[in-house]
């Protein structure tokens, strides 16, 4: 039942949001196809693109949908085709899609890494008996964590690469990178 | 001659140091800023006054970013871009209104424009890359910490400014067309 009155609220929501959005274009005295084609392209994108972002509150989404959509409609008095397209980029730019990447990561030239020391371990002791046994034992205990330390370590990709490799948030792996640094530094006692 | 020397060129160089300066980009600086010159030419040449013209501008600047620095070029370099066009707008309007209604010497007016775009630039270089920290900051959603704008209110308000200037753009070019007619 309280999910039923969930989706229901939320199904009446979404048309009075959609109904408002439309009569503010009907105030800017536009035409109703190209409303209706501008309100659809922005939808249809933001599924296309997936991740969508969300508000938490209801008044913010409807305060806020309905000024961006105002925008793109203002920019429908200038022209059709920069219209759509404004409404395509506006669209991808409210999903988790054109999230930053690798923000807090950028290499500085004069900034080592921050797992500099284990970069230089595994460079130079890669036959130690106790890294082998160290990533025997991740490799057994946790397959993702050996893979990130594989990619990372022993290949030396971006988190950038490793991000579209495994399908996960650049921040989750600062986070797993952390642990199997802080293991390694203790286990191998560098 | 006049125009381009006077004009395009150094409206080119403006956006070209505006995102160094905001990016604190170190390296291929000589190779981005001719890069944002010839595209600009180029552009002008193709496309002179339409929107169109500062539309392609903008996503081809980020183009060349992401050719030019790879990883360093993010999405919302787009949106700084547009604060440089925000800033290029209001300055260039005020000063060739006031010229216009004062001593109406336009080439005046270009070269006062100049000082009054690259002035703040040059003295404010290092203080523009709080732009980037602002968005490095607000643009990922991160619930885990306490922001002072939501990401999401922030991108909407990003997404509004986009599509406001643009419109605002084209109003300013249709003046102009305007004014270089009755001139």
């Amino acid at each position: 039942m309280e999910r039923f009155k969930c989706i229901f609220g939320s199904l009446i929501f979404n048309i009075a949001e959609t109904v408002l959005i439309f009569l503010v274009g009907k105030l800017l005295n536009l035409p109703t196809k190209y409303i209706i084609m501008i309100m659809l392209t922005f939808i249809i994108s933001r599924g296309f693109f997936g991740k969508a972002l969300h508000f938490k509150t209801w008044y913010r989404c409807l305060i806020w949908s309905c000024l961006v959509l105002l925008s793109l409609f203002i920019i429908l008095k200038v022209d059709l085709v920069i219209s759509i397209l404004f409404a395509i980029f506006s669209a991808f730019i409210m999903t988790g899609k054109s999230n930053i990447k690798d923000i807090y990561l950028w290499k500085s030239v004069d900034m080592p890494s921050k797992y500099a020391d284990i970069e230089y371990y595994i460079k130079y002791h890669s036959l130690d008996d106790d890294l082998i046994e160290f990533e025997n034992k991740l490799q057994n205990k946790d397959k993702l964590l050996y893979t990130l330390y594989k990619y990372r370590f022993i290949e030396h990709k971006t988190f950038n690469e490793i991000s579209e490799l495994l399908d996960i948030p650049t921040n989750r792996i600062t986070n797993e990178l952390d642990k199997i640094a802080l293991s390694i530094r203790i286990y191998c006692k560098i | 001659m006049l125009q381009i020397l006077l004009g395009f060129i150094p409206e080119a160089i403006y956006f070209a140091l505006f995102i160094i300066f905001t990016k604190q980009l170190k390296e291929k600086r000589i190779l981005f800023i001719f890069l944002m010159i010839a595209e600009y030419l180029l552009l002008k040449y193709f496309l002179h006054y339409t929107v169109w013209f500062q539309i392609i501008y903008t996503f081809f600047t980020y183009l060349i970013l992401k050719i030019l620095y790879k990883e360093k070029a993010q999405i919302t370099d787009i949106f700084t871009f547009i604060l440089a066009s925000v800033f290029l707008i209001v300055a260039s309007s005020v000063v060739f209104i006031l010229f216009n209604l004062t001593i109406k010497n336009m080439l005046l007016a270009a070269i006062v424009l100049r000082f009054v775009t690259f002035m703040p630039l040059f003295l404010f270089n290092y203080k523009l890359n709080k732009i980037q920290n602002i968005y490095k900051k607000l643009w990922n959603r991160n619930d885990k910490i306490k922001k002072k704008m939501k990401s999401t209110t922030f991108r909407c308000i990003n997404i509004i400014l986009f599509n406001i200037t643009f419109y605002i753009l084209n109003i300013v070019m249709l003046y102009s067309i305007a004014f270089y007619e009755m001139g």
